[in-house]
């Protein structure tokens, strides 16, 4: 991986160059973060010119490490203002990896509403005409795509929204079986894609050069201890809960906390939780049967395998994947149990080519606005195929929570820096809370997961409803997460790592082998710190300071059942964070 | 007394009425503790990693009540 890639969209030339000395031994949020930092004004507009995209594959990618597929893509997010890093799994980092490119830089836009698509090769490849994909949705592209360039063909596609600007759209990347189903969602780099009319990316990886750590054998070392805690740790194993029951095996356990927020953020419990659990879909799964699947994995060389797929009444595929924040964010967020509509409403959701988190949210808020009950989950549907009709109605949801709260008149808006809230409930949770608001990305629950300690007993124990200590527990989680996302590991192996040594001893060890470091354990949060400054750094050059890392206030008078707990962290020991 | 149980995820299957996640009535002496309600279900104590009681997480060793709400379950994780 020392080839660098540009694409140039205003002049659609493709160059690639030698990868510059510092950006060496750089992957994945380390290296889009650090790009973007250096190439992107802080203050341009995200729509405009001068933001760039930029696609990582991890440290590791392309190896045959355990769980390595991940890829991180940057940019200015037109969603918060501020920089992003958004991450997918999928073969797409594996084959760009082993075909020698560390990174993807596009720049510039088409100036005349043209869409292209990228063939990308090991010398670079070229830009082509995308007239025939044009406005249409992931999955009717995505076949085009794979009849055009084979079934196996590994790509990127974005969705109408993106298209249209939308502040709520991800990228899709395929699936092992080509769906365009594995989304960079948060923070609206679909929207920056599409404004540089870029439709689609598909890799050729014809006489790629492959990935060769430095020290073969000490990687083999590591990645057996890393394979051999993931497959031993009771949530990582074969059998184990995200294998049996996916990620949404946490609806039932937030909700018995106390912290599942529902009906937009007003309560903590759910009545219906269990309609939509991972119980629930693994139950949907067997009865069902046809292509309903659990145990189903994102990119090759996953030992997890928490992805799912699933089945209509009559066992016909409705969708890959129902993941624990699409359920709660499509699902209790807007009052809804019924699990079909909830694969219905992540289907419009990955066919327009939207994050299922923003997107539940922002129904959540134009619910709060009177635009549908709570419960209702057609009037949700109906409301989310608004965007793909691109009616006045789909282009203010589709810029998100804030903006549709903003145009309502809604004063209970679950954001920070303007990006919806995930599934957990910082008044009950408060150590996710802590990483909601002061996260570079906006309110991001994978920024720092302190619900690990906080709820799952995991890397060890911390009382969800205490304020004490929180703010160094989101920080040790926050610089250890951005050191994970750099390596291109998926971020689950963060529960094996946390509670077995020899795992932590792996991902270090793998890395090391990999590039020829020597990093010690001390590294990782060195390192982590090191990146959470880049982009903080990026933030204040962009006006969001610590003026910005603040709880929506309604959650500072407003009392969420069943604790009847407000958020109680100050702003000065929020500001505390950074010092 | 008497309580009510909720099992999930790969624990749900010593659901004595055999109906998964749903709730079901347990009789215990008083005193009783989270352990004894564990031991009295059959499930191997080994395979339980978090019990809440009316929304708040407790220790094996923590005295039920009468009418409490007692949900147990196996290590989960996801994001």
């Amino acid at each position: 991986m020392d080839k660098l890639v540009r694409v140039n969209m205003t002049e659609k030339k493709v160059t690639v160059e030698p990868l510059p000395e510092k950006y060496k031994g750089k992957g994945g949020r380390w290296l889009t973060s650090l790009m973007v930092s250096d190439e992107v004004p802080a203050g341009c507009h995200p729509l405009g010119p001068n933001n760039k995209l930029v696609f990582a594959p991890g440290m590791v990618s392309g190896t045959s490490a355990p769980n390595s597929g991940r890829i991180s893509v940057g940019g200015k997010s037109p969603l918060t203002g501020g920089i992003k890093e958004a991450n997918a799994g999928s073969p797409f980092p594996q084959k760009m990896a082993r075909m020698g490119y560390a990174a993807m830089v596009v720049e510039g836009l088409v100036e005349d509403g043209s869409s292209w698509l990228l063939k990308l090769n090991v010398d670079g490849g070229e830009l082509v005409s995308a007239g025939d994909l044009q406005g249409k949705g992931t999955y009717d592209s995505a076949e085009i795509i794979r009849g055009k360039y084979g079934e196996k063909t590994t790509f990127v596609v974005n969705g109408p929204a993106g298209e249209a600007k939308m502040a709520m759209a991800g990228i899709a990347f395929n699936d092992p079986e080509g769906r365009p189903a594995r989304y960079a969602g948060r923070g609206g780099l679909g929207a920056v894609m599409g404004s540089k009319g870029l439709k689609a990316i598909v890799l050729d990886d014809t006489n790629a050069p492959g990935v060769t750590p430095k020290d073969p054998e000490a990687f083999k070392v590591g990645q057996k201890k890393l394979a051999e805690a993931i497959l031993s740790h009771d949530v990582t194993k074969k059998g184990g809960a995200l294998n049996s029951f996916g990620t949404a095996v946490l609806v039932n356990i937030l909700n018995e906390a106390g912290g599942l927020p529902t009906n937009n953020f007003r309560s903590g419990v759910f009545e219906g939780a269990s309609k939509i659990s991972g119980e629930a879909l693994a139950e949907a799964a067997q009865k069902r049967g046809g292509a309903g699947t659990m145990g189903h994995k994102c990119h090759p060389g996953c030992i997890i395998q928490c992805s799912n797929v699933y089945a209509r009444e009559d066992g016909s595929e409705h969708v890959s994947c129902v993941e624990y924040e699409s359920a709660w964010s499509l699902g209790a967020n807007l009052g809804v149990d019924n699990l079909d509509h909830v694969a219905e409403l992540v289907r419009i959701c990955n066919d327009v080519g939207v994050d299922t988190i923003e997107a539940g949210v922002t129904l959540g808020v134009a619910m709060e606005a009177g635009l549908a009950e709570f419960g209702d989950g057609p009037a949700a549907i109906e409301l989310l195929n608004e965007l793909g009709k691109r009616s006045p109605l789909g282009h203010i949801l589709g810029q998100g929570a804030q903006f549709t709260g903003e145009a309502y008149g809604v004063t209970r808006i679950p954001t920070v820096k303007r990006q919806g809230m995930p599934a957990y409930e910082p008044r009950a949770v408060k150590g996710i809370g802590v990483t909601y608001i002061t996260s570079t990305m906006g309110a991001d629950h994978t920024a720092g997961y302190t619900i690990a300690p906080e709820i799952l007993a995991v890397g060890g124990k911390a009382d969800p409803l205490v304020k004490q200590d929180k703010i160094g527990l989101s920080r040790a989680f926050q610089q250890t997460t951005a050191f994970i996302d750099a390596t291109g590991y998926c971020l689950f192996i963060a529960f094996p790592i946390l509670d077995i040594g020899s795992g932590f001893e792996g991902v270090v060890e793998t890395v090391n082998a990999m590039l020829g470091t020597s990093y010690s354990g001390e590294d990782v949060t060195r390192i982590g710190a090191e990146i959470l400054k880049i982009e903080r750094d990026f933030n204040l050059g962009a006006g969001i300071g610590k003026e910005a890392d603040r709880p929506p206030e309604f959650m500072t008078y407003e009392k969420l059942p069943p604790h009847n707990q407000v958020w109680d962290i100050s702003n000065e020991e929020l500001d505390s964070f950074w010092e | 007394m008497e309580i009510t149980v909720r099992l999930y995820a790969t624990l749900s299957e010593h659901n004595p009425e055999g109906r998964g996640n749903e709730a079901f009535t347990v009789r215990l002496p008083d005193q009783a503790t989270v352990a004894d309600l564990i031991e009295q279900l059959g499930i191997d104590i080994e395979d339980v990693k978090q019990v809440f009681i009316r929304h708040k997480a407790r220790p094996f060793d923590h005295k039920l009540t009468d009418g409490d709400q007692v949900a147990i379950f196996p290590p989960v994780a996801g994001g």
